[in-house]
C-alpha cells in the first residue's frame, strides 16, 4: 500500500501543476469584453461586429478623446525604416511566427503626437488569436520605444493627436522582408 | 486528215495528266507567294539561336527583386511576365521577311482581353484570346513582337481549339475579332478588326466625322452633338489574374467594338480621356495580304500621332512661376507612375483637369474646384502624392458623378465627396501596408469600428470593393457621421443619406487593380 500512497501523491502533484500551467496560460489568451492583466498593465478588449478583438490598453482612452485637428488633412506619413521589424523580433520567436502566420497580419492603429511619437496603440486581432496579452503588452512597450513616424509638419500644425493605420504581416516579419 | 488529228486513248491519258500537273503546280504557285517552306527547328538551329541570343540581350530578365514595372512608363513589363518558347519556333518567310513564330511558354497561363473603359465592361472573353511571338529579321535587324487575337464569341461558338487555326500567316476563312501587335514590352503597336474573315474598313461617313473634329478632343463622355466615345483597353492577365491595362484606340460616334464600323483613323492628334499620349492607333486598312494571314505589324499605316504627354500640356493659372510648374509636373509624373489605383485615376482624370493653380493662403495642401475644374495646390513644393491623388479623385468624382460635384458646395452630399475620397485614401493606405509598398497613414475616422469596416469590405485588404452589403453601406454612413464630427468644417447637415459611393466604385470598376 505505502508504494501506491506515493505514486496517488505524485499524480496528484502533476496534476496540480497542469491545473495551474493551464489556468496561467488561459489567463493570458484574449477574449472580448474583459480586462486581461498582463505584466504590469491591463488591456481591455472589446468584440467587433465581425467577432474580432479590438485590444488596447485601459488606460488609452484616445478613441474617446476629441483632437484638436482633423486627422483626415494628413496625407503624407513615413515610418522608420525597419524600426516595426524590429519590434516584432524582440517580442516573437521564429518559431512563435510560424504559429502566427496563419492569422495573416495583426492591424493597429498608433496614436502619434505631432512629432510622431508613439503615445498609445490599439490592436485589431483575429478572435481565436494566439497572440497572448503578454506578448501584446511587450509588443506595445517596443514600438513605442523603437518607431517613431515622420509627419507632415504643415500638416499637423496645432493638432496633438492622430490615428496612424498599421498592419504587420506575420509572414514579412518571418522572412525579415518587413520594412 | 480529220482522222490523224485524233489523239488515241494513251495520249488523251498522257495530255489529261499533264495538265493536271500543270494545274496542281499553279494553284501551290499561287498559294505560295510570300509564304516559304514552313520549318519546325530546334533551339540548336543557328537560325534560333540567333534569334534567342539578339531577344535575350535586347529584353533581358531582370533579377529577382527588381520591379516588374518599367520606369518610363510604369506599366507591367510584359517581357518579364511571358517569355517565348524556344523549343517549338516555327520559321517561314514573309513579305520578304524572315518569319520566326514561337508560342508562349507554358510555364504560366496569359490571357487577355477587350476593355471599353468607359463603361467598365470587359467585352471580349479572355479565354478566346490567344498571343504568340512573331520575330521579324530583314536580313540586318531583327524586330519582335507579342502578336494577340481576341476572337468573337460568334467566331468562337464554344469552340476555343478554332483559336490555333490562326496565326502569322493563316487565317481562318470566317475569323472575327480582333488582331493586335504589341512590342514585347507590352506597348501597343497595331491591331485590325476581322469580321467574317474581313478587316472592317471605317466607312466614308465616320470618316467625316473624324475630319470635322480634326483637333477636337475625345472624352469618354457625348463629344459635342451625336458623338459618343470610348476607350478601349487590352487587359492582360497572368495565371488569372490582371496584371496591366494598355490603351488601344478611342472609337467615336458608330464606330467601336461590334458597332459595325470598325476602329477608326484619326487625321490629326487625339487624346483619349485619359490623356494618354496614344491616339487612335487602328490604322487605315493595310495592303492587300497574301490571302492567308494577317497584316504586317507595320508598314504603311501612318495611323499612329504622337501628341505630347499629358503631363508637358498641362495649364497653369496666372501667377504660377515655372519653378512652381515644374514642381507640379514633377508631383504629377509621380502620380502617374505610382501604385495601380493612382495610375488609374491619372488616365481617367487628367483630361478633365482645367488648370493646376497655386493659392498659399489655402487651409489645407490642396483642393479642387468644381466649377474651374482647376486644382489649387498651396505650396508646389511640399506637395505629397497623396494629396494630389485626393484631388484627381475628386476630378473623378465630379466628372462620373450625374450632374457633377459643383451641385454639392456647400449643400449635403458634400460631406459624402469628401468621405468617399478619404475612404479610397485609406484602402489604399491598408493595401499598402499589406503589401509591404507603404508605411502606413492617418485614419479619417478614428472611431473604433473603422479598421474592422475597412478590412470588411476589402475582405481583409486583399481586393478593393465594387459594391457594399446593405450592413456595410448602413456602416458607411455611420462612420460617415463619425467623420464629419471628428473633422472639423464638417456638418451633419452636409450629408446626404442617399448619395452612395458611386465614384468608389466606377474608379475600381474601369481599373485591373485588385489589390
Amino acid at each position: 500500500m505505502y508504494p501506491l500512497k506515493i505514486d496517488m501523491k505524485k499524480k496528484f502533484i502533476i496534476l496540480m501543476i497542469l491545473i495551474t500551467y493551464s489556468t496561467i496560460s488561459f489567463a493570458q489568451r484574449l477574449k472580448p469584453n474583459e480586462v486581461i492583466k498582463a505584466k504590469t498593465i491591463s488591456f481591455r478588449s472589446n468584440q467587433d461586429r465581425y467577432g474580432n478583438l479590438i485590444v488596447f490598453d485601459s488606460k488609452n482612452d484616445y478613441f474617446s478623446k476629441k483632437s484638436k485637428t482633423a486627422s483626415a488633412n494628413i496625407s503624407t506619413v513615413k515610418r522608420k525604416e525597419k524600426a516595426m521589424l524590429t519590434s516584432f523580433l524582440q517580442v516573437f520567436s521564429n518559431e512563435r511566427l510560424s504559429q502566427l502566420v496563419p492569422e495573416r497580419y495583426l492591424s493597429m492603429v498608433c496614436f502619434v503626437d505631432t512629432s510622431g511619437k508613439v503615445l498609445a496603440i490599439t490592436f485589431y486581432l483575429k478572435k481565436n488569436t494566439l497572440v497572448t496579452a503578454q506578448e501584446l503588452e511587450e509588443l506595445q512597450q517596443s514600438i513605442k520605444t523603437n518607431v517613431s513616424f515622420r509627419l507632415n509638419p504643415e500638416e499637423t500644425k496645432g493638432g496633438d493627436f492622430f490615428p496612424i493605420a498599421q498592419i504587420v504581416v506575420y509572414d514579412q516579419v518571418l522572412k525579415r522582408t518587413l520594412k | 486528215m480529220k482522222k490523224n488529228l485524233r489523239f488515241n486513248n494513251k495520249q488523251q491519258l498522257f495530255a489529261r495528266l499533264c495538265f493536271l500537273v500543270a494545274l496542281i503546280a499553279v494553284v501551290f504557285q499561287n498559294c505560295k507567294k510570300d509564304t516559304h517552306v514552313i520549318q519546325q527547328l530546334s533551339v540548336t538551329n543557328p537560325q534560333i539561336a540567333a534569334a534567342k541570343s539578339w531577344y535575350e540581350k535586347t529584353y533581358p530578365v531582370k533579377s529577382l527583386g527588381q520591379s516588374l514595372r518599367t520606369s518610363s512608363t510604369g506599366q507591367t513589363d510584359l517581357s518579364q511576365v511571358i517569355k517565348p518558347d524556344w523549343q517549338h519556333a516555327t520559321v517561314y518567310e514573309r513579305f520578304n521577311q524572315q518569319v520566326l513564330e514561337l508560342p508562349l511558354d507554358p510555364s504560366v497561363k496569359f490571357s487577355s482581353a477587350l476593355k471599353n473603359m468607359t463603361e467598365g465592361k470587359l467585352v471580349s472573353n479572355r479565354d478566346y484570346s490567344r498571343s504568340w511571338y512573331i520575330m521579324l529579321n530583314d536580313g540586318t535587324t531583327y524586330t519582335a513582337y507579342v502578336m494577340t487575337i481576341i476572337a468573337d464569341s460568334s467566331y468562337v461558338n464554344n469552340n476555343p481549339d478554332k483559336l490555333s487555326r490562326n496565326t502569322y500567316n493563316q487565317r481562318d476563312a470566317d475569323f472575327s475579332g480582333q488582331v493586335l501587335y504589341f512590342t514585347p514590352q507590352g506597348r501597343y503597336v497595331s491591331g485590325w478588326q476581322y469580321k467574317n474573315g474581313r478587316i472592317i474598313t471605317p466607312q466614308a461617313k465616320q470618316q467625316e466625322t473624324v475630319a470635322q473634329n480634326t483637333g477636337s478632343k475625345k472624352t469618354a463622355s457625348y463629344n459635342g452633338e451625336n458623338e459618343y466615345c470610348t476607350d478601349w483597353y487590352w487587359v492582360t492577365y497572368l495565371n488569372g489574374e490582371a496584371i496591366d491595362y494598355e490603351y488601344l484606340y478611342t472609337s467615336c460616334s458608330s464606330g467601336g467594338y461590334g458597332g459595325g464600323g470598325g476602329p477608326q483613323c484619326p487625321t490629326s492628334p487625339n487624346t483619349n480621356s485619359g490623356g494618354r499620349q496614344a491616339v487612335n492607333n487602328m490604322p487605315p486598312p493595310p495592303p492587300p495580304d497574301d490571302g492567308g494571314g494577317f497584316p504586317p505589324p507595320t508598314g504603311g499605316s501612318g495611323c499612329t500621332v504622337t501628341t505630347p504627354p499629358i503631363v508637358d500640356t498641362a495649364k497653369f493659372c496666372d501667377g504660377v512661376s515655372p519653378e512652381q510648374q515644374q514642381a507640379i509636373k514633377n508631383d504629377l509624373n509621380t502620380l502617374k507612375d505610382a501604385d495601380c489605383l493612382s495610375k488609374v485615376l491619372f488616365e481617367t482624370s487628367a483630361s478633365s483637369i482645367a488648370s493646376y493653380c497655386v493659392n498659399s493662403s489655402l487651409s489645407v495642401q490642396a483642393g479642387y474646384n468644381p466649377v474651374t475644374k482647376s486644382v489649387i495646390i498651396k505650396d508646389p513644393s511640399t506637395l505629397s502624392t497623396a494629396n494630389l491623388q485626393e484631388e484627381f479623385f475628386h476630378a473623378y468624382q465630379d466628372k462620373v458623378m450625374p450632374g457633377g460635384t459643383a451641385q454639392y458646395l456647400g449643400a449635403p452630399g458634400s460631406a459624402n465627396i469628401e468621405f468617399e475620397a478619404k475612404v479610397i485614401r485609406d484602402i489604399s493606405t491598408y493595401m499598402g501596408l499589406f503589401d509591404g509598398t507603404g508605411s502606413g497613414g492617418a485614419l479619417s475616422v478614428k472611431d473604433a469600428d473603422y479598421e474592422p469596416w475597412l478590412a470588411d469590405i476589402t475582405n481583409n485588404y486583399t481586393q478593393y470593393p465594387t459594391s457594399f452589403t446593405a450592413s456595410q453601406q448602413n456602416k458607411y454612413f455611420d462612420l460617415m457621421s463619425k467623420f464629419v464630427s471628428e473633422n472639423p468644417g464638417y456638418s451633419t447637415n452636409l450629408i446626404n443619406n442617399t448619395l452612395n459611393p458611386t465614384a468608389l466604385f466606377s474608379l475600381i470598376n474601369i481599373s485591373p487593380c485588385t489589390h
